[in-house]
C-alpha cells in the first residue's frame, strides 16, 4: 500500500497564514495528499517583552492565556476550511518553554511531511529580524522542501475550485 | 500585517499639545478616535489609565508604549505622539519621555497586540531612527519616516 503523501502548515492567525492554509487544503484535497495544521503559541516573545519591561510579570500570565485562546481559534478555522472541503485535518499546538521549532522539525522527521507550507513572509528590515522571525527560521531549517504561498486570490479560486 | 502599515497621516503626532501624563494618554487615544479607529473615547482612556495604574510603560530612553485592551477598538490600532520636549510618563530612567506608540487592541486579538508590542520594541532599538522622529518637523515628515523604514 502506497503511504499518502502529507504536508503541514503553519498557522499563526494572520491573512498570509489563511491563504497557506487554503493552499493546503486543497492541495490535499486535489492530490489526495493528508494534511496538518500546526500552531505555535510563542511564549518566547512573552518574555523578550517582559525583559524590555514592556510587559508586567501579571501581564504575561494574561497574554499567554489570550495567546493559548488564539492557538485555539486558529485550529478551529483551519479545521471549518478543511470540512468545507471534506478534507480530514489533523491540528496540534506547540506550547510551552520547549524549543518549538525543534518540535517542528521533530513532527516533520516523523510524520514524513512532503511539504512544511506557510504564508508569504512579512517584510524585514532587518538581518536581525528576520533572524527572530520563527517562520524564517523554520523555512531555512526544516528537513522537507517548503512552499511559501503567495497570491491570495489565485489561490481563492483554486480553493473555490475543489 | 507589519504595524508599519497602520500608521498613517492620521494616526501620527508631531508634536504632541499635552505637558502630563492623563492628558498625553487623552491625546493619543483621541488621535484613534479622531482616525475612526475607536468608537468610545472615555473607555479606551480608562482601560490605558488602568494598565498605567499597574506600572508606566514608559520604558526609559524617551520611549512610552502604553497600551490596552478594550473592544472599543475592532482589531489592533496605533497611535504615535511625538513630545520633542519631553513629558514626565513615570518612566522607569525616571527621564521625561518623547516617543509615544499607543497600541489599543480588542482582546480578540492578542496576537496581533503581541506582535505589535513586538515590532515596536524591536523599531525603538534604532536610536538613530528614535532621533528621527522627534526631529520630526510635522506629521508628514513623521510618516515619512515610517514609510522609509517600510520599505
Amino acid at each position: 500500500m502506497v503511504e499518502s503523501l502529507k504536508v503541514l502548515v503553519y498557522l499563526d492567525g494572520s491573512d498570509n497564514s489563511y491563504t497557506a492554509s487554503q493552499y493546503a487544503i486543497y492541495l490535499a484535497k486535489k492530490y489526495h495528499m493528508e494534511v496538518i495544521g500546526v500552531c505555535v503559541v510563542k511564549d518566547a516573545t512573552l518574555d523578550e517583552l517582559m525583559h524590555h519591561h514592556i510587559l508586567l510579570p501579571q501581564e504575561k500570565e494574561e497574554y499567554l492565556k489570550d495567546l493559548q485562546k488564539d492557538a485555539q481559534k486558529h485550529e478551529r478555522q483551519f479545521q471549518r476550511l478543511a470540512q468545507e472541503k471534506n478534507v480530514l485535518a489533523q491540528t496540534m499546538v506547540f506550547s510551552g518553554q520547549a524549543d518549538t521549532k525543534k518540535s517542528i522539525i521533530d513532527l516533520i522527521t516523523r510524520e514524513n511531511i512532503m511539504y512544511f507550507i506557510v504564508g508569504e513572509l512579512p517584510h524585514f528590515r532587518s538581518r536581525a529580524d528576520a533572524f527572530y522571525s520563527e517562520t524564517e527560521h523554520l523555512v531555512y531549517t526544516v528537513p522537507c522542501s517548503v512552499m511559501i504561498v503567495k497570491d491570495p486570490f489565485r489561490v481563492e479560486k483554486l480553493f473555490d475550485s475543489v | 500585517m507589519s504595524i508599519l502599515e497602520k500608521i498613517n497621516a492620521s494616526t501620527v503626532c508631531t508634536p504632541l499639545k499635552s505637558t502630563e501624563k492623563p492628558a498625553v494618554v487623552r491625546e493619543l487615544v483621541m488621535i484613534l478616535k479622531e482616525a475612526g479607529l475607536v468608537r468610545n473615547l472615555d473607555a479606551a482612556c480608562l482601560a490605558v489609565n488602568n494598565r498605567e495604574q499597574l506600572g508606566s510603560t514608559g520604558l526609559g530612553d524617551e520611549i512610552a508604549i502604553p497600551h490596552a485592551k478594550t473592544d472599543t477598538v475592532d482589531s489592533v490600532a496605533i497611535a504615535v505622539g511625538i513630545a520633542p520636549s519631553g513629558i514626565n510618563f513615570d518612566s522607569l530612567d525616571g527621564k521625561p519621555v518623547k516617543i509615544f506608540f499607543l497600541i489599543l487592541a480588542n482582546p480578540e486579538y492578542a496576537s496581533a497586540h503581541i506582535e505589535a508590542l513586538s515590532e515596536i520594541a524591536k523599531l525603538t532599538r534604532n536610536k538613530s531612527f528614535c532621533q528621527s522622529l522627534i526631529a520630526a518637523k510635522n506629521n508628514a515628515e513623521l510618516v515619512k519616516l515610517f514609510s522609509v523604514e517600510k520599505n
